[in-house]
């Protein structure tokens, strides 16, 4: 189940995209760091942190020396996933239009199938965004016994879906 | 685009999330694109748990350790003997964190708590603010040697971003996300100190003996 949400309380935010583009060390030349737009389904990875301004730059405003980029969108990270415990490996970071209310509904669903499906099986820490209560699954559209809600920046999702997460709910 | 088309069939074919998307489309508020004024990074930070709805600090990565560059602790001593002397070199150094901001982690207080907190939930340990040691180290220097003791610190990276979240627009967003990286001693500082010898110039010779 999902409802609506009212877009006008969001209204503008700002992003920093380096969350999802960690920087460039040796041992991360091989990782990927993907963000992914809930709403349109776009992803876009990064193997260094250069590569990854660059093209953060191109898509928000510039906005003084902080390195703070503004976000012409509404847009606000909802949740980044990782492929080993302690944040640790490759990164999946999945933006959409809103932080999520707490009502008890799910807001949002992402699928890891398609051109996703290499983030499936794969999960092993989470860190829940903008209010947002993480939910795993271990079948497409929150399919199957799922684990959740991990409320806070979760180091280790645990062993029941440690590595079997195919879908993911947000609420 | 191929990859935006399969999500959204999928999204579509769990039913009510079109209908969320379509719904709040309509609703949509114009962001502040346009807002010139744009606050630093020790501004937001320090509205951290001070005004804020929310203040979360979320870790990026495995914790970094590395050893700093080593630097000279205490005053050299000169063996201006014909014999090998076993000379006392006593110090004190202090090793502090640093970060990307520039605001003292130091504190008990927003951002720095809320950086603690989670550094200590992700990897385990205590952040540690600073590193303060003293002793008497023995340094063994032959005739006409000039004796040093050397202190390179254990220290530990982590970083990640801060995501604030407001009541009320702030410099026109509700929503803030501040990049940080902060640098400390580590808890385990073996090792650490070494010393070296080596002949004594005939300036130091000269000044010395």
């Amino acid at each position: 189940m999902k409802k609506a949400l009212p877009y006008a309380a969001v209204g503008g935010a700002a992003l920093l995209l380096s969350t999802a583009l960690t920087s460039g060390t040796a041992a991360a030349e091989e990782e990927e760091h993907c963000i992914a737009n809930m709403d349109t389904g776009e992803q876009t990875c990064f193997a260094t942190l250069d590569a990854a301004i660059s093209a953060a730059e191109e898509e928000t405003e510039p906005s003084g020396p902080t390195t703070l980029s503004a976000q012409a969108q509404n847009d606000v990270i909802q949740g980044t996933f990782f492929t080993e415990r302690g944040y640790g490996g490759d990164s999946l970071t999945i933006w959409g239009e809103a932080p999520c209310v707490k009502d008890g509904w799910v807001d949002y669903e992402f699928n890891l199938t398609g051109d996703f499906s290499g983030w499936a099986n794969r999960i092993s820490s989470a860190q829940p965004w903008a209010d947002c209560w993480i939910w795993l699954y271990p079948e497409p559209d929150l399919g199957g016994s799922r684990d959740g809600p991990y409320k806070e920046n979760t180091t280790y999702v645990g062993d029941f879906m440690n590595n079997r997460t195919v879908s993911i709910g947000f609420s | 685009m191929t990859t935006a088309a399969a999500l959204r069939r999928t999204i579509l074919a769990c039913g009510s999330a079109a209908a969320a998307f379509a719904v709040t489309a309509g609703l949509a508020a114009p962001a502040h694109a346009d807002h010139e004024d744009t606050p630093t990074a020790r501004q937001l930070l320090e509205r951290c748990d001070n005004g804020t709805d929310a203040c979360v600090f979320h870790p990026e990565g495995p914790l970094r350790e590395h050893q700093a560059a080593r630097h000279v602790v205490g005053d050299p001593v000169y063996n201006c003997t014909d014999r090998e002397q076993w000379m006392s070199v006593s110090w004190a150094d202090t090793t502090s964190e640093s970060n990307s901001v520039g605001l003292s982690l130091a504190v008990e207080y927003g951002f720095a708590s809320v950086f603690k907190a989670s550094f200590e939930v992700t990897y385990g340990h205590e952040w540690k603010t600073e590193h303060s040691e003293s002793q008497t180290t023995t340094v063994i220097t032959a005739p006409g040697e000039v004796g040093r003791v050397y202190v390179g610190p254990k220290m530990q990276t982590a970083e990640g971003t801060y995501e604030l979240r407001f009541p009320d627009r702030y410099y026109g967003h509700y929503i803030w996300y501040v990049p940080f990286e902060a640098t400390g001693p580590t808890e385990d500082q073996s090792g650490t100190i070494t010393q070296s010898t080596r002949p004594m110039t005939s300036a130091e010779r000269a000044a010395h003996c």
